[in-house]
């Protein structure tokens, strides 16, 4: 596996590297100061090196030993010099801080460092409105992703907004994705209005997923049914189509319209701006202690607090809201509904139950989707 | 000509070489001129995009820290002994650093005959 690219360190070296002249010229000048005051006076070593460094910085202490007359255009010498030099200093420290951004290029590093450590992290290629609203909903949650990003306004709004990891760099370039982390990645979300952006992300995403044999989940938008089966085709995982989920859901609400001047309560505990709603799926292991029981022997209401709300029994059709006489049996699929914290008692409830890789942690929609049915 | 190049393999090499002068002579403007040289050589490795960077880094640093209490045993408490025997020390991290940026310039000049190839 190749190594991780850090370009922001390099961008920071490269921006440090401006400081070696100066410096270099402090370290000669410190040098040639000292061993002159030595040479030419005679002067022990601790003596001349402080000589030197008052006459460098112009401070005017006296003489800490009587100078020759060679001594004193020596001394002038230096002081002349050390100006030079310090004035030369300040003008490339101050390029340097303000022209470069040192300070920016630190923190970019310490970010880009942090990315290398991250597991388990979703990257989102472009920051789109949809990857606004994706994020908020992301960090509410506490899931950790990475923002790919090229474009000086979304830049802009993606600082404004105080994402914790972003990478500016191209759509499509491999080193871009390295340094995004993709070798330890969960999966790739891309939100492009663009079709042809969104297929080449997935591609991007599948060939990363072959180099490294780690599977990604990759998610995209797409505009219409046949960018869907493109995108299907091309290896992503899962394709929205925003104009549709935003159709299926105004026609949730006009069928069944909340009553007047009062919010809905699947608006408010589905989608609001704190909801704790959460759900997933899991598999029912072999060894897994509700395999073979009824939904309430399994009692898993009363223990975690989560709901059974659909089961999917091996190679059979969808059961929404199943009956509580329902057998779940080893291989089978359930969704449980609840907080994130009933979700995780029921993760340890169903132990050594696996979840199925990848199940990002989504808002519930208004209702199933027809197909899954 | 790489004059970056240059200015990193004379800083390096008169390090070693006044660092061997002083070793041999034990002369104290030998001692001085050396850590300035060794000083100068790590400046110009900081950040090195080399293919052993991080290698000639350390070794550089470890001259530092051998020359600079060399500099204090030296002149501050007349301690030539110490000096010396410090002195010793950051020689072979010297060579150590002229045989890293031989093979660094070995790796680069391959590295540059399969890029063109």
């Amino acid at each position: 596996m190749r190594p991780a690219v850090r370009r922001y360190q390099g961008d920071l070296y490269d921006a440090l590297a401006r400081l070696r002249p100066p410096l270099i010229l402090t370290i000669l000048l410190l040098l040639t100061g000292t061993t002159g005051y030595m040479a030419l006076d005679g002067f022990p070593f601790l003596d001349a090196l402080y000589m030197t460094v008052i006459s460098v910085a112009t401070v005017g202490f006296g003489e800490v030993h009587p100078l020759s007359e060679t001594g004193r255009l020596f001394t002038m010498a230096l002081i002349i010099s050390g100006f030079s030099v310090f004035t030369y200093s300040i003008g490339v420290f101050v390029e340097v801080v303000t022209r470069r951004d040192l300070f920016g290029l630190m923190g970019l590093k310490r970010m880009e460092t942090r990315i290398r450590t991250l597991e388990d992290h979703y990257i989102v290629v472009g920051y789109t409105a949809i990857a606004h609203e994706l994020a908020r909903v992301f960090q509410r949650r506490a899931i950790t992703f990475v923002v790919i990003e090229n474009e000086a306004a979304r830049l802009r709004r993606l600082k404004a907004d105080a994402i914790p990891y972003y990478i500016q760099g191209g759509y499509f370039d491999n080193e871009v994705y390295r340094r995004a982390g993709v070798e330890t990645a969960r999966g790739i979300i891309t939100t492009f209005k663009n079709d042809a952006d969104n297929i080449t992300v997935v591609v991007t995403g599948r060939i990363f997923e072959e180099a490294t044999g780690r599977d990604l989940f990759i998610v995209s938008t797409c505009s219409d049914a046949q960018a869907k089966a493109r995108l299907e085709r091309v290896g992503a995982d899962y394709v929205i189509s925003p104009d549709s989920l935003i159709g299926t859901r105004i026609s949730a609400l006009a069928i069944r319209p909340p009553h007047l001047g009062q919010e809905s309560i699947l608006e408010r505990v589905a989608f609001g701006e704190h909801t704790e709603l959460d759900v997933r799926e899991v598999v029912v292991a072999a060894d897994a202690p509700i395999a073979g029981k009824t939904i309430r022997e399994t009692d898993l209401r009363r223990r975690t607090g989560a709901s059974i709300v659909a089961l999917k029994h091996a190679r059979r059709r969808v059961r929404i809201n199943p009956s509580p006489d329902e057998p779940v049996r080893a291989g089978d699929s359930i969704m449980v509904i609840g907080t994130p914290r009933q979700l995780h008692r029921v993760e340890g409830f169903l132990s050594p139950v696996a979840a199925p890789a990848p199940t990002p942690p989504v808002p519930p929609a208004p209702a199933p989707p027809a197909d899954n049915a | 000509m790489d004059w970056s190049k240059v200015a990193s393999i004379f800083f390096i090499l008169m390090a070693l070489t006044s660092n061997a002068s002083f070793v041999y002579g034990g002369d104290p403007y030998n001692l001085i001129i050396t850590v300035a040289m060794s000083l100068i050589a790590t400046l110009l490795k900081l950040g090195s995009r080399k293919t052993l960077g991080a290698e000639l880094m350390a070794t550089s640093l470890v001259a530092d820290l051998h020359l600079i209490p060399a500099m204090v045993a030296f002149f501050g408490f007349g301690n030539v002994t110490l000096a010396t025997g410090l002195a010793i020390g950051a020689l072979v991290a010297n060579l150590i650093s002229v045989a890293l940026i031989t093979i660094d310039t070995i790796l680069d000049t391959l590295k540059e005959d399969q890029d063109l190839f």
